[in-house]
């Protein structure tokens, strides 16, 4: 049995390192991917928290994340490919046609 | 937990908008080849509906074991995203005849919008709450980028996304803390815990609310996460940016409220007023001095949506004030939600008129283009004439009732440095609209613009200048209702 413990230091790692990935990369792709990693940090947070609480509904929650995670990425990839085919690279800062103050 | 009839029946209002949602998306192939406005006459229909079910024939009580409940609260949020709904309907279908974009998904992807800004009013779980705004949120994204070849649209629907997702996940993580700290993400339970913890504090309580307060600010558009608002709203097409910022700020607000009032965020040991007060006066003043700066009308607007947005969390900010009693915070709170019903015209009106001036390729957008339109299209002319006074603050308008009782309670609190920005905010804010009114009726255009008046256009800037005009006149009603709503929180 794995305490309760590591599955939150795993998780909030995970959670870190993503939010991390979100801030350095500069490619709309990896971006969305470290949000989808990092749902699925708090996924795992909810599942360990069930497990300390006891009962089923963090694991409900965990679900539920799951799913909402699998629609975002669903309307996530459709906007890639909308940005993707009129310029050829993913990179955000090339989309600056909205940038004056 | 079954599911059982008194359950649908208090979801009612949702069921009848997704149904809408689901006939229009199944319609939207064989109406494509068609080329008819049907798409957003069963979007019409099921508004209508969905609003005389939720005046008449909807149950108050708890659905799905206490999670959602249905009452004044739920109704008048409920009521005012069928509001946006109907307008943007409206909006929509001249803007897609306009550019000749047969694409009716418009019309399904708005109702589960507000399908989502529904579900976000009534929720009393964690879980629930979730679920609705990321309906918002991803509904509202696909609005803001559904004018695909438009590459500015794209740029918002990009910039709008990331921005939601990162919110999700710091709203997720605050549920999480919060969870942790209570075993539950029912409302009531999480409020018993927290008042458990009222003397000392808990510091993962607080980090949980404190994130998720965060995300609902982004949500919002509040300062300092509001910096993909106004590019968000510009890129857009106008009937999705005006859909959007409503559909948002409804269901950001209505978290708030509930996350404040039932799951006990307000006895936490944070001093919600001042940290919310900071929020709202820097959004107040920094949009207002944006907005001055902008020859591009539809980005003046978007920063006067955040203008407004600052106002509003200034109310909320101020009802957590530990100087005001429980009647005066509710007063203001009620005063908040009445501007809020407010805001759903303005805001439907201003992208009105970013609707009426029409190029052949492209909606005119600067300055210079708006010039005359007063007198060549009068309705979008009063329409603008409305929400200026409305804005500026002249008596006959509800936002000026609503100003006055949220100034009247930030004094009673002793936050001065808030009301300031706030009458500042408020100054600026009628600059900038009068600036764009006297273009629009003492400039004349010598190359006069193609405007519009097509029939859906016409009746939404109708509605939206006698709803304006007829809440000024005659609040009573709307007043009973924010005061009734605010009323089953406390």
């Amino acid at each position: 049995m794995i305490p309760a413990t590591h599955v939150l230091v795993l998780a909030s790692a995970l959670f870190f390192l993503s939010l991390t990935g979100l801030l350095i990369r500069r490619n709309v792709l990896v971006m969305l991917l470290c949000i989808e990693l990092m749902l699925g940090s708090v996924a795992l947070v909810f599942v360990a928290l069930a497990e300390v609480h006891g009962g089923l509904r963090g694991q409900v929650v965990g679900l539920f994340v799951l799913a909402i995670a699998v629609a975002q990425i669903g309307i996530g990839l459709a906007m890639l490919m909308l940005l993707y085919r009129r310029r050829g690279e993913l990179n955000p800062t090339s989309w600056e046609r909205l940038k004056d103050w | 937990m079954n599911l059982a009839w008194a359950d649908a029946a208090c979801f009612l209002p949702e069921i009848v908008v997704i149904a809408t949602a689901a006939i229009g998306l199944m319609l939207e192939r064989p109406l494509r080849r068609v080329q008819s406005d049907v798409g957003s006459w069963i979007a019409l229909a099921g508004l209508a509906l969905a609003g005389v079910v939720t005046l008449r024939f909807s149950p108050s009580g708890d659905a799905l074991g206490g999670i959602f409940v249905r009452d004044a609260f739920t109704s008048t949020f409920e009521l005012a995203a069928i509001g946006v709904g109907t307008l943007a309907t409206l909006l929509g279908s001249s803007f897609l005849r306009a550019v000749d974009y047969r694409r009716t998904e418009f019309f399904p992807i708005l109702l589960l919008t507000i399908t989502g800004v529904m579900i976000a009013a009534g929720a009393r779980d964690f879980l629930l709450l979730f679920v609705g705004l990321e309906i918002l949120a991803l509904g509202g994204a696909t609005l803001l980028g559904f004018f695909t070849p438009n590459e500015k649209s794209r740029e918002a629907l990009m910039k709008s996304f990331i921005t939601s997702g990162i919110a999700t996940a710091f709203l997720l993580l605050g549920f999480a803390f919060v969870f942790g700290v209570t075993g539950s993400t029912h409302y009531d339970e999480v409020a018993t815990r927290v008042a458990a913890h009222a003397g000392t504090g808990h510091p993962f309580l607080e980090l949980g609310f404190g994130l998720v307060v965060v995300s609902l600010l982004v949500r919002i558009m509040a300062f300092p996460f509001n910096m993909y608002a106004a590019d968000a709203l510009q890129g857009a097409p106008g009937p999705a940016a005006g859909a959007f910022s409503v559909a948002t700020v409804l269901g950001g607000f209505a978290a708030l409220f509930r996350i404040f009032e039932e799951a006990g965020a307000a006895s936490c040991n944070v001093e919600w007023s001042i940290l919310l007060g900071i929020a709202a006066g820097s959004t107040m003043v920094l949009s207002s001095l944006y907005a001055t700066y902008q020859d591009n009308v539809k980005r003046m607007l978007s920063y006067a949506t955040l203008a407004h947005v600052g106002f509003l969390l200034a109310g909320f900010a101020v009802a957590y004030s530990p100087k005001l009693s429980a009647a005066q915070s509710e007063a203001v709170l009620s005063a908040v939600v009445f501007y809020l019903l407010g805001f759903v015209f303005l805001q439907a009106g201003a992208f009105a008129i970013i609707s009426a001036v029409f190029f052949g390729r492209r909606f005119g957008e600067y300055l210079a283009e708006f010039r005359g339109l007063g007198r060549r299209c009068p309705v979008a002319g009063l329409a603008y004439v409305a929400i200026f006074l409305s804005l500026a603050g002249f008596p006959p308008t509800f936002v000026f009732l609503a100003k006055v009782q949220i100034l009247g309670a930030a004094l009673q609190a002793e936050m001065f440095v808030l009301t300031a920005a706030a009458i500042v905010g408020s100054l600026i804010g009628a600059f900038y609209h009068l600036r764009v009114l006297v273009v629009m009726y003492f400039r004349e255009n010598p190359h006069a613009p193609g405007v519009i008046p097509s029939v859906p256009l016409v009746t939404a800037m109708t509605l939206v200048t006698v709803g304006v005009v007829g809440i000024g006149i005659f609040p009573e009603k709307a007043l009973q209702t924010a005061i009734e709503s605010v009323r089953v929180l406390f």
